[in-house]
């Protein structure tokens, strides 16, 4: 069930109500939403139920028994059965996600060598959200192998990893964030629609109107013939597709947290503005805010953080954001846009550390040092979206050879798209001050005005966008 | 100094708490685990109080702001429940949005919609383009005297049984390949006159229109441009009207050739003169037919141009497989009286060595690649790629690509 459309719209009002009734009541609440939850997902396809029904049986009970063990003090039988969830966990993503292009690599590899390879290749459809609610569950575990957090009852872990809002592209919400949300109701005479409605507009707005009409305008037809366009046109359609990625799945995100935030939950937050980072560190402070912290918690920490020295610690980053390119697809371009990040956290970590202890300084005005830094982030970020976006490596290389030549061209560059990239861009600059002062003045306009302007807003998104809605681009992670 | 675990470049662990505090727990600090799960009564937490508003009245809000919206959308609504396929589902969507539409519009509440598409340059006039006058279409492909349909196609006859499902008529056998002799070139291609393509059709085009494009502008004697639209095809016009539209084409672009794929969209009801046709009845196989036939028609008509017409791949599910095997039989046998259509068989190149359906395929060197989308339906990119090498060595093969860049 995507979010634009009127089936979801129809299916929200129902659950609201139910919310809203039942909250008092605590299982009837938890039976409704998580009936809610898996009617949801079953929209999509009914089969992966089971699966999400499996994740959340496993997990629990490795978290329970893990738990147990800690009570006990048999510290080892914990971590033995975290490393179990965790094992398998990533053995049902492995088989959805990753076993075909291990299995193609390797077969392809073993024929160069003169090894007649025929695996068995799998003709699976990757389960919607398998990525986001996984990584839920693995936290899960991990926190309770850790002594961070208590084990949930099995009723508010079903809830928890199957709430609809955020199950099927997050943002990834801890358990330990959700967990005192799900024991105290929230006050049914405060509920934060003034958020809620602005955030589900812009999420839509940025969704089918500014993703939509950046990948049909110029995105999907620069990346699929570099060679009919000229560099410019080129350059402008990865800035367009920063901007459509952006738009695209910050929407949901914001979407998300507007229709929680309408049941009384706040979910974390996930994007803040990463097109005005100084810095891939900076924007990886701002981007996807839930994977990297949760790449912070589960693996960079583990694997030693930076506390085993410089070598070690680049090694650790490049480790890290190549399994977080890996975790959007298994496709080398992934890796690629991942090794990209990385090595560039190595190359700032490098040169800070470099200037720190040679007390080397750049003698730039603080506003023309930040315009730099800026225009270099940003062009570093595009460039690792090259990779993200296209279909292979040679498409991604022939597309950074157009940049270089600016003949030609197939006229597809036109004033609105570039207002509107322009637009987006500025966004980022907006301050948060400005969102709040127009969210409280909002709040004040009463029930009615904020319904009309919803109904307005609503209206206005299905005028400017096109026929139909395609799926969320992170659906597919 | 900045926490030593703090890894540059991740997110520092207060990032995701935006907005006022709420009690939150410190959870970076062990703690004992509670004994057992006992339910405690859930206290109220005020979240944010001071700037929200009662469930009742947020839900009043949303079903107002709802309501306007379907006012004010009403015709659009109507619209999409016409366009679904002939069914329960279409009546019952049209049974509930006619009413609302008609409140609507005496309430004058659809007029700012209507504007807005004005302003927009949509077509919302909703007229479909008569292509039965257009092309002078009047005959009844295919249709015997005994008022039985049969399409002669190159592995058998195509009829329609009791219930209107396609069959494959075995007594008749195999008849005779028809692929038509290739017309006239329309003209050397040269890179100062080039060939101008047109690649369209429903949402297969989509995965490798781009990409023959590319291909077909990288020979230098072709203008190639793709055009696609999701969930369309020739069954249903008040839909997407591409007879309207290539018409339209026609007349401004003058293409000299032109790749054309529909199908996938296709094995739904249609509306005839006589009616509602099911899929596959008699009816319907005459009027898809009709219209695929008038198609060519209206392209071609007075012109030297030529058109590649893409059957449809081979597809996971047999039920839908079966029915563009059917669909590509119409093609075929339509193509076949056309002189300056070619038929492009697209089934062999998406078969494994068994013929069946498979989504990695081994390419020329032996590797396997990975053709399909995991819907079972659409092309990947490689995929795209294998059918756009196909379709432009079969362009051609009816258009001189070579001489006018130097070659022989």
């Amino acid at each position: 069930m995507l979010f634009p459309t009127f089936a979801f719209g129809l299916f929200f009002v129902v659950v609201f109500i139910v919310n809203w009734i039942t909250r008092a009541q605590p299982l009837v609440w938890r039976w409704c939403m998580l009936a809610a939850s898996f009617y949801f997902y079953a929209y999509w396809n009914w089969r992966f139920v089971f699966l999400l029904g499996g994740a959340i049986v496993v997990n629990w009970f490795a978290g329970d028994m893990a738990a147990a063990a800690i009570r006990r003090d048999e510290f080892t039988l914990a971590r033995w059965w975290v490393r179990a969830a965790v094992i398998a966990d990533l053995g049902v993503l492995g088989v959805f996600k990753y076993y075909n292009f291990f299995a193609v690599e390797a077969t392809n590899l073993l024929n160069d060598i003169g090894v007649d390879a025929s695996p068995r290749l799998l003709e699976v459809v990757l389960p919607v959200g398998i990525s986001f609610f996984t990584f839920q569950a693995m936290s899960y575990v991990i926190d309770i192998g850790r002594r961070q957090i208590e084990p949930m009852p099995p009723l508010d872990f079903a809830v928890y990893l199957s709430f609809f809002p955020q199950l099927v592209a997050g943002p990834i919400v801890r358990a330990s964030e959700m967990a005192p949300q799900l024991a105290d109701r929230p006050d049914p005479r405060y509920v934060q629609s003034a958020e809620a409605f602005r955030l589900i507009f812009a999420g839509l707005f940025k969704k089918v109107v500014i993703s939509s009409y950046l990948a049909s305008e110029i995105v999907d037809d620069v990346f699929a013939d570099p060679a009919g366009h000229s560099g410019f046109e080129v350059l402008v359609g990865v800035y367009a597709y920063a901007i459509q990625i952006y738009a695209d799945f910050s929407g949901y995100t914001d979407i998300a947290i507007g229709v929680a935030l309408l049941l009384g939950f706040r979910f974390p937050q996930n994007f803040d503005a990463p097109y005005r980072a100084l810095s891939i560190q900076d924007f990886w402070r701002r981007w996807h805010i839930t994977l990297s912290s949760w790449l912070r918690d589960y693996l960079y920490i583990p694997l030693g953080g930076n506390r085993k020295g410089r070598l070690f610690t680049y090694r650790n980053l490049m480790i890290t954001m190549i399994l977080g390119g890996l975790w959007h697809g298994n496709t080398w371009n992934f890796v690629i846009w991942g090794a990209i990040h990385g090595g560039f956290l190595a190359i700032e970590r490098g040169v800070r550390e470099y200037a720190t202890a040679r007390g080397v300084s750049f003698e730039l005005p603080a506003a023309l040092r930040n315009v730099l830094q800026w225009l270099v982030t940003f062009h570093v970020v595009c460039l690792a979206w090259v990779f993200f976006r296209a279909e292979s490596f040679s498409t991604a290389l022939d597309l950074l050879g157009r940049l270089g030549d600016f003949t030609g061209g197939s006229g597809v560059v036109t004033p609105l798209l570039l207002l509107t990239i322009l637009a987006s861009i500025a966004s980022q600059f907006v301050p948060a001050d400005w969102v709040r002062s127009a969210e409280d003045r909002f709040v004040r306009v009463g029930w009615a005005i904020q319904g009309v302007a919803l109904g307005i807003g609503l209206v206005i998104v299905d005028v400017l966008g096109p026929d139909g809605v395609a799926p969320f681009i992170y659906f597919q992670f | 100094m900045a926490d030593e675990r703090q890894p540059p470049g991740l997110a520092p662990a207060s990032a995701g708490h935006p907005g006022p505090p709420r009690p939150a727990r410190d959870m970076t600090v062990p703690r004992p685990i509670r004994t057992r799960r006992v339910r405690l009564p859930e206290p109220v937490s005020e979240m944010e109080g001071s700037r929200g508003l009662p469930a009742g009245q947020v839900l009043l809000g949303g079903l107002l702001g709802l309501l306007l919206a379907i006012l004010l959308n009403a015709e659009e609504l109507l619209r999409d429940a016409e366009e679904k396929p002939f069914g329960r589902s279409r009546d019952i969507s049209v049974a509930v949005w006619e009413p609302v539409e008609s409140l609507a519009s005496t309430l004058h509440l659809t007029q700012p919609r209507r504007w807005a598409d004005e302003a927009l340059g949509r077509d919302i006039s909703g007229e479909i383009f008569d292509l039965r006058t257009a092309t002078g279409t009047e005959d009844e492909p295919g249709v015997s005297p005994d008022g039985v349909q049969r399409i002669e196609v190159s592995d058998g006859l195509l009829i329609a049984d009791e219930d209107g499902e396609p069959t494959i008529d075995p007594a008749e056998g195999p008849a005779t390949p028809t692929t038509t002799e290739p017309a006239l070139p329309p003209g050397v291609p040269t890179p100062e006159d080039p060939l101008e393509l047109w690649i369209v059709g429903d949402s297969m085009v989509q995965f490798f229109g781009d990409t023959l494009a590319g291909l077909a502008n990288g020979t230098g004697v072709i203008d190639a441009t793709a055009e696609s639209k999701l969930s369309s095809g020739l069954s249903r016009p008040d839909f997407f009207d591409w007879p309207a539209r290539l018409s339209g084409l026609i007349a401004d672009e003058n293409p000299g050739a032109l790749v054309i794929m529909y199908g996938g969209n296709d094995a739904q009801g249609l509306v005839t003169p006589d009616g509602v046709a099911q899929p596959f009845s008699d009816l319907w196989v005459r009027e898809y037919s009709l219209r695929v036939g008038a198609v060519m028609d209206l392209v071609t008509e007075g012109s030297d141009r030529h058109v590649i017409w893409v059957g449809q791949p081979i597809m996971r599910s047999d039920d839908f497989d079966n029915k563009m095997q059917q669909l590509n039989r119409i093609y075929e046998a339509e193509a076949a009286t056309r002189s300056q259509v070619t038929y492009v068989d697209t089934r062999a190149l998406f078969q494994n060595a068994n013929g069946a359906y498979d989504r990695f395929l081994p390419d020329e060197s032996g590797e396997l690649v990975d053709v399909r989308l995991t819907d079972g339906v659409h092309l990947s990119t490689a995929g795209g790629r294998w059918l756009s090498e196909l379709l432009l060595d079969a362009l051609g093969e009816v258009v001189d690509l070579e001489t006018g860049r130097g070659g022989s």
